[in-house]
């Protein structure tokens, strides 16, 4: 249920949330100058919007920039993606839950709960991921592939060991009879045997890279994830900083409040010793006054007696004045 | 880089400086986002705390509100503030989950609702006193109620990015934020 509003309100609420004009703020001056019941509304709507003011602010749990610095995907439409390991759907996990990158912001289907999810299968995934190299490595290790003369050709990069198998030492010259003479099966087995361990050593190689590929990637993941750690940490130690700060601030505000008060009050103190003196000076002067008049008429009654007394006199003396005029 | 206090986070922030940042985030600087978490976590937590109450919630969607936003970052509209949009998209996904919960009527249980303690000879409470019982006052009031206020005392934002952050005009912004005041006066009253 809405109460019907007056204007004036309207207007104290305007100036006191710093939305009105100078004209209005001058109109409200003036109003407020003739008026002493909006006088007194509008400091109780002042004081409401002080203590508003100084409701404390909920402070952010700890963590939860570190939280969401280490769940930040890739910038959307940005170039390359060295800093993160996996695309951003990926570590989303956009595809698994069917997210529309394109969809307007009122129609996405992610809640919090699969962002929770999101958040809560994250390591899992990087584990998996990890866990999925390292199973590559075991299973070539473990599995030696059988080699055949049909699967020469499959192996190229034979070639290039074989090469490296003849060394200087067995080349001979001087000796072309020798070297000219070769059985009819020798040659075979040999080239069996130089593609056989030609094949091992590029498996060999294979390996060796799949494991420095394994190594590098979990380098980086480890650099990756310290790195948003030390971030987090930062930006934690920052804003307990900040924290303090605000504590500090807030604790200087109480003070400046409780000052305020103290003072106000002081200032009522001595209103009301004000009013007092005015009070007793004003009995005073009333005392004074009621003094002053008893005084007069004290006075006039005096003169009206002593003008009375030389009527009499006067009367007395004309009566004695006519008496004697008579006996003569 | 430092974090900025609550208030000069909010709506007063400095939008170039965020602007830059979301730009910097799109060329592919995941730092830049970083330092856009920093700098909003505290006002979308409390948008989020005081239409939701609770602090698990409003803990799971900031975290839901800035992935949101670091997803769609390239859709970001840098003619209105950067404020007003993740402010916008805190207070929808916090509406919405709080509809999905319904638990509108129950509150956190570390709030108590202030009894006779303003009562008795020290009536005249010290305006932290107050703010305190205001802000349980504000614990039981309506969501529409709690909002405005959050937005407006606590965040700062004027009637024009309330409007735009609330989707409405701002003649009802001004109307809807007079009812709530005069309805927590009315509730600090009853207290006393």
């Amino acid at each position: 249920m809405t109460q019907k509003h007056s204007p004036l309100t309207e207007l104290m609420h305007a100036v006191l949330d710093g939305e009105a004009s100078d004209a209005e703020a001058r109109e409200l001056e003036m109003r407020l100058a003739a008026d002493p019941a909006a006088r007194v509304e509008f400091e109780g709507w002042k004081r409401l919007f002080e203590a508003l003011g100084a409701v404390p602010k909920e402070h952010a749990p700890e963590g939860l920039v570190a939280s969401i610095a280490a769940a930040i995907p890739q910038a959307p439409g940005a170039a390359g993606g060295a800093s993160q390991p996996f695309p951003a759907q990926r570590v989303l996990g956009h595809t698994l839950f069917g997210v529309s990158r394109r969809a307007p912001i009122r129609s996405v289907t992610m809640t919090e709960q699969t962002t929770r999810r999101i958040f809560a299968h994250r390591k899992a995934w990087l584990g998996a991921g990890v866990a999925a190299a390292a199973a590559v490595v075991v299973a070539q290790v473990a599995f030696d592939f059988p080699l055949a003369k049909d699967v020469v050709g499959t192996v190229i990069p034979a070639q290039r060991y074989r090469a490296a198998q003849n060394g200087s030492e067995q080349v001979q010259l001087g000796a072309p009879a020798v070297q000219a003479a070769p059985t009819g099966t020798v040659p075979d087995a040999s080239r069996a045997l130089a593609e056989k361990s030609a094949a091992e050593s590029a498996l060999k190689a294979d390996k060796a890279q799949t494991e420095l590929k394994a190594d590098r990637m979990q380098s980086e993941l480890k650099a990756d994830r310290a790195q948003t750690e030390l971030k987090a940490d930062r930006m934690q130690s920052e804003l307990k900083a900040d924290r303090a700060q605000s504590e500090l601030k807030a604790d200087r505000m109480q003070t400046e409040m409780k000052a305020e008060k103290a003072q106000a009050e002081l200032k009522a103190d001595r209103m009301q010793s004000g009013l007092k003196a005015d009070r007793v000076q004003s009995e005073l002067k009333a005392d004074r006054m009621q003094t002053e008049m008893k005084a007069e008429k004290a006075q006039a009654e005096l003169k009206a007696d002593r003008m009375q007394t030389e009527m009499k006199a006067d009367k007395v003396q004309t009566e004695l004045k006519a008496d004697r005029t008579s006996q003569q | 880089m430092r974090s900025p206090t609550f208030a000069a986070v909010a709506c007063t922030s400095d939008e170039d400086d965020d602007r830059v940042l979301v730009e910097r985030y799109l060329s592919g600087d995941r730092d830049a986002f970083t330092a856009l978490v920093v700098r909003y976590q505290r006002p979308i937590y409390n948008a989020a705390f005081w239409v939701l109450r609770r602090h698990e919630d409003a803990h799971d969607i900031s975290q839901t509100v800035f992935l949101k936003v670091a997803e769609r970052a390239d859709e970001y509209d840098p003619k209105y503030k950067f404020f007003s949009w993740i402010y916008r998209i805190a207070v929808n996904e916090s509406l919405n989950l709080l509809r999905r919960q319904r638990h509108e009527d129950k509150l956190e249980d570390d709030v108590e609702i202030a009894g006779d303690e303003s009562a008795g000879p020290e009536r005249q409470a010290s305006a932290a006193q107050l703010a305190r019982q205001l802000r349980k006052a504000m614990m039981t009031m309506a969501t529409s109620d709690r909002l405005v206020l959050t937005l407006r005392h606590f965040s700062e934002c004027s009637y024009e990015e309330m409007a735009q952050i609330l989707e409405i005009d701002e003649k009802t912004v001004k109307s809807r934020l007079f009812e709530a005041r005069r309805r927590l006066r009315g509730l600090l009253e009853d207290w006393k």
